[in-house]
């Protein structure tokens, strides 16, 4: 069991509808702008900061001199309104990467000027465009800005799905427009490269503008990863329905709905082109869209709030679990009739029919915690038909132990006995048939299932099952800078290297992140193991290749398990039990990100390294001429005890 | 407010100015800061009167800042406003009152200029949206629409005597040539003797092949739109961005051009040679409107919300609408006008009845509305 802290601590966001803005790229008078954008049911407004056409001279010349003021005042609307419904726009002139000295200086001077003004007003974001891979110098001024300026603005890069030159209608003589598939440019790379320039800063974000012909999926697949804060839709990319109202086509409706998992926001942008229908229409129909939306899965409703969330394993070894922690595992749907399948399907194969008179078991439930697997036991057993002489269930949490009385006393009688012990220290009466247990973390053996089934087998007859009879750990690189900044922004424990946040695992709930290959299985371990010596130490290399230009900022890991035959428990991705939320994926972070280009080759070396008093894994990545240093040398950053 | 009555006040940066056929002026403002930032259009039988005014033959309100404006014919203007919109004004009333004829949406982005194709059926419009357009001037219909450039288009030009011929140049670096006789309209004109990207363009009167271009580091050049052609002439007459070139009506050998270093600038062409023969330093702030009134007279307008009368012969340049003395009502002014009494005392009232309507809080707004939306 892996799935998150117990404490509500995150609380869900529902949101009832869509949020939605109106974009100008002119606004001649805030109030009407605003007025008619809240009447029509928007939620904000995008507007220019200043006059659009409003160019400046910083460097010689009368112009200079210009007295005037540089824009509206901000009494125009109160505080509230500038810093609840307006995400300003820089100038659209703005050339910060011009060749021409002059044109890029005053650029750079106006846009400090626009910066500066937009913190004054307190504004929540500020929208400015990328206009190609050339944004070199855009990258450092935005980045001085973010670094200096204490208020707490976002930057909105707006960067096209489809470059505008690709765009561009075929109308020119000698360009050949009929070119192979990957003709467009790819301007997740603008954004990458801008983004890393500025160190992947959290202030920034993107407004992912939404254009008639969409890339590939696997090319879109990567915007997901990224902290898109809004999409930008033009009116010109709406159809008509029969009875005139504006919808949008089909690819375009479910990009939008992407984006809305990632809780993006919509801006409308462009003329009213269904005057008949006012530009009311618009948020209508975005906002049908939201409603709309697939309802969510049984785990994507229980996730809900917990999204991207770094946890830290738990450690059951260790530490005991908190009775509110137990009562959110045992409400997982599909866990524990899993269990009681695999139990039946053991009792079935254990005692022949014929035999099922005379014959009686005995089962041992290690790690029984408040009673589900006990629960699941007796009742398997029951519809079976198989009589059980002994159910032994062995605790060792005190406090767990004390549930277990209780439920033996009014429920289950003497055909239970309850044992406070730690299953590795028990000397059992006898031996078992069916040993019983539920150990398994998001990673499989990463909560030591391996050693605690090594030290129980003891008491496993010869031809005894262990229940889960097998389990295998999988890896798959994935690209999230969302969780690339949540790990830099945890600090270090006292005593331990400053980079041990890179040199743990996390159990999160996967959401603003890219997979970019198929995760590849790792570790298996077999119980009971009869191996003369019994060695739990492991190392592979795996290698995995990715289809597109793409950042690694990590790994992520999963687990599947036999319970007994094939009864089984998944949290891999594509065989994942449907309904089961017992367990969110681990995330093993890298120091430094991979940048990888298309079709390249990145390999992951993962160790998992055992002393008789703990155990950790450490892990290495190479691509191309990069190799990164083993992560957690020796367990310093990270161990789970014994 | 009816749509014929004259403001009561100039916008402070004058964008456009183009001389009447018979002799008037035709003027197009903006105000780009303040609270409101819109546009007028003025028309003055006696140029010399302009821009106050009281003095003004004709003047209108605009919804929106104006781009660039053109006359169609001896009354009809063109009109591309900041909101991308699109209108052809009508001078009715022996000169004195703009009647709206006809207006389209137009485009998603400020309108960076019209043309009026040569034979005055048809205009071209360009705009921060990246698209030329076409229109039919009898309703302003879209006849054409094309992305071919991937920046922001800043000029357009349609030939003075092909119908079928214009020219567009685009922050993206490229000189488009446009026949619309041809299949694949669009063809890249070779700028490499730009050393920079292009800001504007102007067919040369009287000459097939011939472009003026201006640039944004000054530079101006004479290239010839022929393939394998490769006679052009460069001169760098600024030392900012080129905003606008108009050549001389009556002398095609002479090209008037300003820009953003404040400077106005004349340069004869000969068959060898770009040579400035007339500059002028005046204007305090970026000039963006030019016209000719006759080969040695020059009208130039600027944001310092001024307007020169240049002659050649004398060499000299006259501030125009009287002597600098006479204070001239302004919009987007910091200045203490708003103190006077009369005309600027209305302005004062309409100012502070927005300003009123302007202190609702809109959150409240969003909040009913979401209310309202809640419970639909």
């Amino acid at each position: 069991m892996d799935t998150f802290l117990s404490e509500g601590e995150i609380m869900p966001r529902v949101n009832a509808r869509a949020s939605c803005g109106r974009d100008f790229h002119c606004c001649p008078d805030i109030s009407i702008a605003i007025e008619t954008a809240c009447r029509a049911g928007y939620d904000f407004v995008c507007l220019p900061l200043v006059n659009p056409r409003f160019k400046r001279e910083f460097m010689s010349g009368p112009a200079k001199d210009r007295k005037c003021a540089l824009t509206r005042s901000d009494m125009c609307l109160s505080s509230q309104d500038w810093n609840s419904l307006v995400v300003g726009k820089t100038s659209p002139w703005f050339q910060l990467d011009s060749k021409h000295y002059h044109t890029r200086k005053n650029s750079e001077l106006a846009l400090k000027e626009e910066l500066t003004w937009s913190a004054h007003l307190g504004l929540p974001a500020v929208l400015m465009p990328l206009r190609s891979r050339n944004c070199v110098n855009l990258a450092q001024c935005i980045s001085e800005q973010v670094t200096t300026s204490y208020y707490q603005q976002q930057y909105w890069i707006q960067v096209p799905l489809v470059s505008p030159a690709d765009m561009c209608d075929p109308v020119i003589e000698g360009m050949d427009t009929d070119m192979v598939d990957d003709k467009y440019e790819d301007t997740w790379a603008w954004w990458n490269l801008f983004r890393s320039l500025c160190d992947s800063n959290k202030r920034l974000g993107v407004a992912l503008e939404l254009t008639a012909d969409l890339p590939s999926n696997e090319v879109m697949e990567r915007w997901l990863s990224e902290p898109v804060k809004a999409v930008i839709v033009s009116t010109s990319l709406f159809l008509t329905n029969h009875k005139g109202y504006p919808v949008l086509a089909r690819p375009h409706q479910a990009f939008i709905k992407q984006m809305f998992k990632l809780e993006a926001q919509v801006i409308i942008t462009g003329q009213d082109r269904h005057p008949e229908k006012t530009i009311r229409a618009y948020q209508q129909y975005i906002d049908h869209l939201w409603q709309t939306q697939d309802p969510l899965d049984t785990v994507s409703q229980f996730a809900k709030g917990y999204e991207d969330f770094l946890q830290s394993p738990l450690q059951p070894l260790m530490d005991n679990l908190e009775s509110q922690t137990y009562e959110i595992f045992e409400k997982d749907p599909i866990k524990y009739s899993q269990y009681q399948k695999a139990v039946y399907e053991a009792l079935k194969d254990r005692v022949p029919l014929e035999k099922r008179d005379e014959q009686d078991v005995v089962i041992m439930v290690v790690g029984a915690g408040r009673g589900p697997l006990v629960r699941a036991s007796l009742a398997a057993a029951q519809e079976i038909g198989v009589r059980i002489r002994k159910l032994y269930a062995v605790e060792k949490n005190p406090n767990a132990v004390i549930t277990l009385e209780n439920m033996k006393d009014e429920e289950w009688g003497d055909l239970v006995e309850v044992i406070s012990c730690d299953m590795r220290e028990w000397e059992a009466p006898e031996k078992t048939d069916i040993l019983v247990s539920e150990l398994l973390g998001s990673f499989g053996d990463n909560e030591l299932s391996p050693e605690c089934l090594d030290g129980a087998q003891r008491y496993l007859k010869e031809d005894g099952i262990s229940i889960p009879e097998k389990y295998t750990s999988y890896l798959a690189p994935v690209m999230s800078s969302k969780l690339y900044n949540e790990v830099r922004a945890s600090k270090a424990e006292r005593g331990k290297p400053p980079e041990a946040p890179f040199e743990m695992p996390y159990v999160v709930r996967l959401h603003n992140c890219a997979n970019l290959d198929k995760p590849q299985p790792v570790f298996t371990f077999v119980h009971p193991n009869k191996d003369v010596v019994i060695d739990n130490c492991r190392f592979k290399s795996l290698e995995f290749n990715v289809s597109h230009d793409a950042i690694v900022h990590g790994f992520a890991g999963y687990f599947d398990s036999n319970l007994y035959k094939d009864v089984t428990l998944s949290i891999v991705p594509d065989t994942h039990s449907p309904g089961m939320f017992s367990w969110f994926p681990i995330f093993f972070p890298i120091r430094v990100p991979i940048m990888m280009s298309k079709n390249s080759t990145v390999t992951v070396d993962i160790w998992r390294r055992c002393t008789p008093k703990n155990v950790w894994y450490e892990w290495a990545f190479r691509c191309g001429g990069q190799v990164s240093p083993i992560h957690n040398p020796k367990g310093r950053s990270y161990t789970i005890g014994l | 407010m009816p749509q014929n009555q004259k403001p009561t006040a100039m916008d402070r940066q004058l964008d456009v100015l183009h001389c009447h056929a018979d002799g008037g002026l035709l003027l197009g403002a903006s105000c780009l800061t303040g609270r409101f930032w819109l546009g007028s259009l003025w028309f003055y039988q006696t140029p010399e009167s302009a821009p106050d005014v009281d003095k003004c033959t004709a003047g209108v309100q605009l919804e929106a800042g104006v781009g660039d404006a053109k006359w169609v014919d001896n009354t009809h203007v063109l009109v591309g406003l900041d909101t991308g919109g699109i209108a052809l004004w009508n001078l009715e009333d022996d000169y004195h009152t703009f009647v709206l004829s006809h207006a389209a949406a137009g485009h998603d982005g400020i309108v960076t200029s019209v043309s009026v194709v040569c034979d005055k059926t048809k205009a071209a419009s360009s705009s921060n949206d990246r698209c030329i357009k076409v229109w039919d001037l009898l309703n302003t219909s879209l006849v054409y629409s094309s992305q071919a450039h991937s920046d922001i288009v800043s000029c357009i030009d349609c030939h003075p005597s092909e119908p079928d011929l214009f020219v567009s140049c685009s922050q993206d670096d490229k000189i488009l040539v446009w026949d619309k006789r041809k299949p694949k309209p669009a063809s890249i004109l070779n700028k490499s003797p730009l050393e920079y990207t292009p800001t504007c363009v102007r067919w040369q009167p009287g000459q097939v092949h011939k472009l003026g271009v201006g640039t944004e580091s000054g530079q101006i050049a004479l290239l010839d739109i022929r393939v394998g052609v490769d006679n052009y002439l460069t001169s760098t007459p600024h030392t900012r961005l080129v905003h606008n070139l108009q050549f001389s009506p009556d002398k095609p050998s002479l090209l008037a051009s300003v820009g953003e270093d404040c400077k106005t600038a004349v340069s004869l062409i000969d068959d060898e040679s770009i040579v400035e023969v007339y500059s002028d330093t005046t204007h305090t702030d970026f000039v963006r409107g030019l016209t000719w009134s006759s080969d040695s007279n020059l009208y130039t307008c600027a944001w310092d919300a001024k307007i020169l009368c240049h002659n050649l012969n004398l060499k000299s340049a006259k501030t125009m609408g009287g002597s600098s003395a006479t204070l001239i009502q302004m919009n987007g002014d910091i200045g203490g006008h708003g103190k006077e009494k009369g005309a600027g005392d209305a302005l004062e009232n309409t100012d502070k009845m927005k300003t009123d309507s302007c202190k609702l809080s809109y959150s409240q707004v969003v909040k009913v509305n979401s209310e309202i939306s809640a419970e639909g």
